[in-house]
């Protein structure tokens, strides 16, 4: 491999892989770096044995089988996207290292297309379309230098070509984007796609479960021993989040853990057992109030030497790690902790299926062994205008309940909306949704609530989680899409759960997300900004990606539909539409190839010509003889004006090569323009000399 | 003459026939064009590129592949209009010794105002790459094709290849014309001594009678003495056939035939008269070369260097076409 090629590879390379490092693990990003930094220091240094070593295919594939082995321990499991992504991150810098023949470059080229490609997992914003449009011409070049390495052709020609090659292309390509039907769902799904990067984090800032809502993809599912609870009662309790810095809501970070435990009547009691997806932190979800701690399934043992397991429930999942679950089950410890604010740790990471027993009884306020934190009555600088708010309305009410509910009937009888879109929020985040916008999702109402508590003086904490789940059959299914914020409220000596969403969309609480916000997709965004917020540039960039998500990443079926309908086709058939595409791409190939030129339509423009010389003769009262050629009638012109003899005879002579030999274009071009000139002296000198002899 | 269909197909697909003529325009229709090893990968990554966009809904995936489509087929008519439109003006045949490489001047024309890269030119035994037509202009390509066997070496199918701009598609269009070049006789090395033909009738004048030591026959050119016309054959049915005489005046006399070379087989004997002939060549001397149906008279030069060399590369085999 030449340096030429390897050059364009690695840049080609670097364009590639840099979106990916957002993502990556430090260690793949590295190692992928430094194989083709090694590899442009063996182009340099030919003769350095051991470097020649090291990238010989023999190695390199050894270290791309260590590479899987610890993507496989760093990430829990192989077979899924992320992991994938990371493994092909390194493939494509380990055939970087060992590329030798132009075969090689022809798969490292393929591989690093589908990388490109796999950006996309993570990020579609305007930003990574951009950043998209250098690779793809990195691409086309090194294709360019790979077809001929010993070609003199300078970089900046080729860069040209590439350039006017996917320009070029471009009409085509947006063609196939509009027409192109979109299939509807997955056509397969890696056993850990689902959640493996989606769920609840330990921090929340207005907007975050909003997103988190529309993912479809399943949290954990649930089999009840017994009766099932009723869908309001459904509030899996997740990371309970005490911290406030004014605009974003964390995990405390001193916990305790919790000693009390459940005294009640037994039947109260709700036994289940929880199949969590893996979502790569410490949070286990419970039923609100977990009485127990989680414990390895009894079944689950069988589970996993079952021959026969559950299909609805296992039939996606990856297969549970036996050994940990016989090394938990051997020395009999709980799969995790509850903590004292009522949050169940598990003691690291959850990357694999996960099945646990838990359980709970259903309560809305839950005694306090301990007092409540400072933390959880602690208020930063911003929000004024809540605590004011706060402080008078407390001071209208006898009683922290009563005050508590207050609030709630404020949400309800002000005009406050529950919308999934709500506008963006600046500094004081609580103070805008309270008295400006209005709107906004659960995590909005909960923060709200939180800070109306503790501003008049009462502790509380948000709480997020899940809210409802699904039957399927005899199984519960809570998608990331029931991911809800609440509110806890330390009153009388115990914390209560408050959920002021109830209070605005109660439909939310009742029967879930979709009942709550019936056509929310169709309202436009746009439409509800006025004006002083487009001076926002802010807002503007959010605007744009609006549109962005709108017209490009959610272009699909119906946007197709209505594409149509606007080309007056209502649901046009397969037929027309292919005869569409066809007529527009036979368009595109000739206005690509060059409207091919006729030779009927350059023969006219020197026929114009002659037809011009000859109408300025007629005028000067020498017309054309029938059955004159053209050299007789421009000499019988010459006797007539002799000054002009020399210009009737370079015309002829031009007339004479334009008509009857095959020339260039540039050649024609030239003639053409000596013609016209000739004409121009022609008429100029035979008008003045007619004016000097006419007197 | 017609041919059956499956022939005339043949004919039409891959001109197994030499029956173009010149200067030949590559038109539309002689031009095939399919995607390179390097472009049915691109195609398969890009197939797979469109399974994982629909599987996971990305968009701008549907878009990256588009992208990609789009560029292969600009690249496809690009491909296209690279070879298509260009004029082969002639083709000469040059001439060698057997072994060697046997140049033919190929004398392209690229009417387009852009130019033309990375052309080839090939043929079953030889090929020239990396060819670049400037705009507008001539470019002769000189191909050297690898001769064997003395003898009429046709050019063969001429393929004219090309895979620029990206390598993704290759292009290509036959032209089989009937040039044909000329192979002489591989010199053997270090021949033997030239041989003298006998002294003893130096004093036969050709010119004295026409019963004078008959040297050979040749084919009857106008101007010939009717007196030098071998009858005897004509009677026979074999043609005009005029009779040649020895000549050359006293020794020194080189006379190169097949049985003065006293070797067995027959081309090491025309091995060896072409050593001869260019021994006799570097050395000035004159001489007469007689071959079964050829003779010619005493001379030197560039003339007869070319018609003696010419005689050894068809002896035996079809005579030669004028080029």
């Amino acid at each position: 491999m030449d340096a030429r090629t390897l050059y364009a590879l690695a840049i080609l390379l670097l364009l590639v892989q840099l979106p990916h490092l957002l993502h990556l693990p430090l260690w793949v990003s590295l190692s992928g770096a430094i194989l083709i930094g090694l590899r442009l220091a063996l182009l340099k240094n030919p003769d350095r044995k051991l470097l020649g070593t090291l990238l010989s295919p023999l190695s390199v594939t050894l270290l791309a089988v260590v590479c899987a082995v610890l993507i496989k321990v760093d990430y829990g499991y192989f077979l899924g996207r992320d992991p994938c992504v990371a493994f092909l991150f390194f493939l494509v810098a380990a055939k970087f290292a060992e590329v030798r023949q132009p075969g090689d470059a022809t798969i490292l080229l393929c591989l690093a297309a589908f990388l490109l490609l796999t950006q996309y997992f993570y990020s579609q914003t305007i930003l990574a379309a951009l950043v998209t449009l250098p690779a793809v011409i990195a691409l086309a070049h090194a294709l360019a230098v790979l077809r001929d390495p010993e070609n003199p052709a300078q970089t900046r020609e080729q860069l040209k070509l590439v350039a006017t090659l996917l320009i070029q292309g471009l009409p085509l390509a947006a063609l196939l984007f509009l027409v192109f039907p979109r299939l509807p769902g997955p056509l397969w799904s890696l056993p850990e796609d689902a959640a493996a990067s989606t769920g609840l984090s330990d921090s929340m800032s207005p907007g975050s479960i909003g997103q988190l809502s529309q993912s479809d993809a399943v949290a954990f599912r649930v089999e009840f021993d017994g009766a099932i609870p009723a869908p309001r009662d459904r509030y899996w309790r997740g990371p309970v989040l005490s911290e406030f810095d004014g605009r974003s809501w964390n995990v405390s970070r001193r916990l305790l853990e919790s000693r009390t435990r459940y005294q009640g009547p037994a039947s109260d009691v709700i036994d289940y057992t929880v199949t969590l997806q893996p979502h790569r932190q410490r949070w286990l979800f419970a039923l609100d109030a977990a009485v127990s701690l989680p414990r390895t399934d009894l079944k689950s043992g069988r589970l996993s030497s079952d021959t026969t397991p559950n299909p609805a429930i296992t039939g996606q999942s990856a297969p549970i790690s036996a050994e940990l679950q016989a090394s938990l089950s051997r020395s009999g410890q709980p799969l995790g902790r509850l903590m004292s604010d009522g949050q169940m740790l598990a003691g690291s990471a959850v990357t694999q299926l996960l099945r646990y027993r838990q359980s709970s009884v259903l309560l809305d306020a839950r005694p306090a062994s301990r007092p409540p934190p400072d933390n959880t009555l602690f208020l930063p600088g911003v929000n004024q205008r809540s605590k004011r708010f706060a402080s008078e309305l407390r001071a209208s009410v006898p009683s922290d309940a009563a005050y508590a509910q207050a609030v709630l009937q404020h949400f309800n009888q002000q005009p406050y909306r529950y919308t999934l879109q709500p506008q963006l929020l600046g500094d004081a985040p609580v103070d805008e949704f309270l008295f400006d916008t209005l709107a906004g999702f659960c995590e909005h109402y909960a923060a709200a609530f939180v800070v109306l508590m503790r501003g008049a003086g009462i502790p509380a904490r948000v709480v997020t989680g899940y809210l409802g789940g699904e039957m399927n059959e005899d199984y519960m299914i809570v998608r990331q899409s029931d991911a809800h914020a609440w509110a806890e409220a330390f009153i009388d000596g115990a914390w209560k759960r408050y959920d002021p969403t109830g209070a605005v969309a109660p439909s939310r609480v009742e029967q879930g997300l979709s009942a709550a916000l019936p056509d929310e997709a169709s309202v436009p965004r746009l439409a509800r900004l006025n004006k002083s917020w487009l001076s926002n540039a802010q807002l503007r960039w959010d605007a744009l990606n609006h549109q962005w998500q709108r017209l490009v990443i959610d272009f699909d079926n119906e946007s197709q539909d209505g594409l149509w309908e606007r080309l007056g086709l209502a649901k046009p058939q397969l037929w027309q539409i292919t005869a569409i595409v066809l007529a527009l791409t036979g368009l595109w190939c000739a206005l690509v190839l060059g409207v091919p030129r006729f030779s009927r339509q350059q023969a006219a423009a020197e026929e114009r010509l002659w037809a011009q010389l000859c109408t300025q003769l007629r005028k000067r009262q020498l017309p054309r003889a029938p059955a004159e050629t053209p050299a007789e009638y421009l000499e019988r012109a010459a006797q007539a004006w002799p000054a002009q003899a020399w210009r009737l005879q370079q015309l002829q002579e031009h007339f004479a090569h334009l008509r009857f030999r095959i020339l260039t274009d540039s050649e024609k071009d030239r003639r053409q323009k000596a013609v016209r000139q000739l004409l121009r002296g022609l008429r100029w000198s035979l008008t003045r000399s007619t004016r000097t002899t006419t007197p | 003459m017609i041919l059956p269909f499956n022939q005339r197909i043949r004919q039409r697909l891959f001109r197994v026939r030499a029956e173009d003529g010149l200067p030949h325009l590559v038109s539309h229709q002689r031009v095939y064009i399919v995607p390179t090893g390097r472009g049915w990968a691109f195609l398969l990554a890009l197939l797979l590129m469109l399974v994982a966009s629909v599987n996971y809904a990305l968009s701008l995936g549907y878009a990256l592949c588009f992208l990609l489509t789009g560029l292969f087929a600009a690249t496809l008519l690009h491909t296209y209009r690279n070879l298509a439109g260009l004029q082969i003006m002639k083709i000469d045949g040059g001439q060698c010794f057997a072994n060697e490489s046997l140049p033919f001047r190929i004398v392209l024309t690229n009417h387009r105002s852009q130019a033309r890269h990375g052309l080839r030119l090939s043929t079953a035994e030889a090929r020239v790459s990396h060819i670049r037509l400037e705009p507008e202009q001539d470019c002769a390509v000189v191909l050297p094709v690898p001769a064997t066997q003395r003898g009429i070496l046709p050019l063969g199918r001429l393929t004219l290849q090309s895979d620029w701009p990206l390598g993704l598609w290759t292009c290509w269009s036959y032209l089989h014309v009937a040039t044909q070049g000329l192979v002489y006789p591989s010199p053997e090395a270090n021949p033997p001594a030239l041989p003298l033909a006998p002294g003893e009738d130096a004093d036969t004048s050709p010119k004295a009678g026409l019963q004078g030591d008959v040297s050979g026959l040749r084919s009857y050119r106008p101007g010939d003495s009717i007196g030098s016309i071998a009858w005897k054959s004509a009677a026979r049915g074999q043609g005009l056939l005029v009779r040649t005489f020895d000549n050359d005046e006293g020794g020194g006399n080189t006379a190169l035939n097949l049985h003065s070379t006293g070797l067995p087989a027959i081309e090491q004997q025309l091995s060896r008269l072409c050593a001869w002939v260019l021994l006799a060549e570097s050395r000035q001397t004159a001489y007469t070369l007689q071959l079964a149906n050829q003779h010619l008279s005493a001379a030197h030069g560039t003339e007869q260097r070319t018609l003696a060399l010419q005689a050894l590369a068809t002896y035996n085999s079809a005579p030669v076409q004028p080029t």
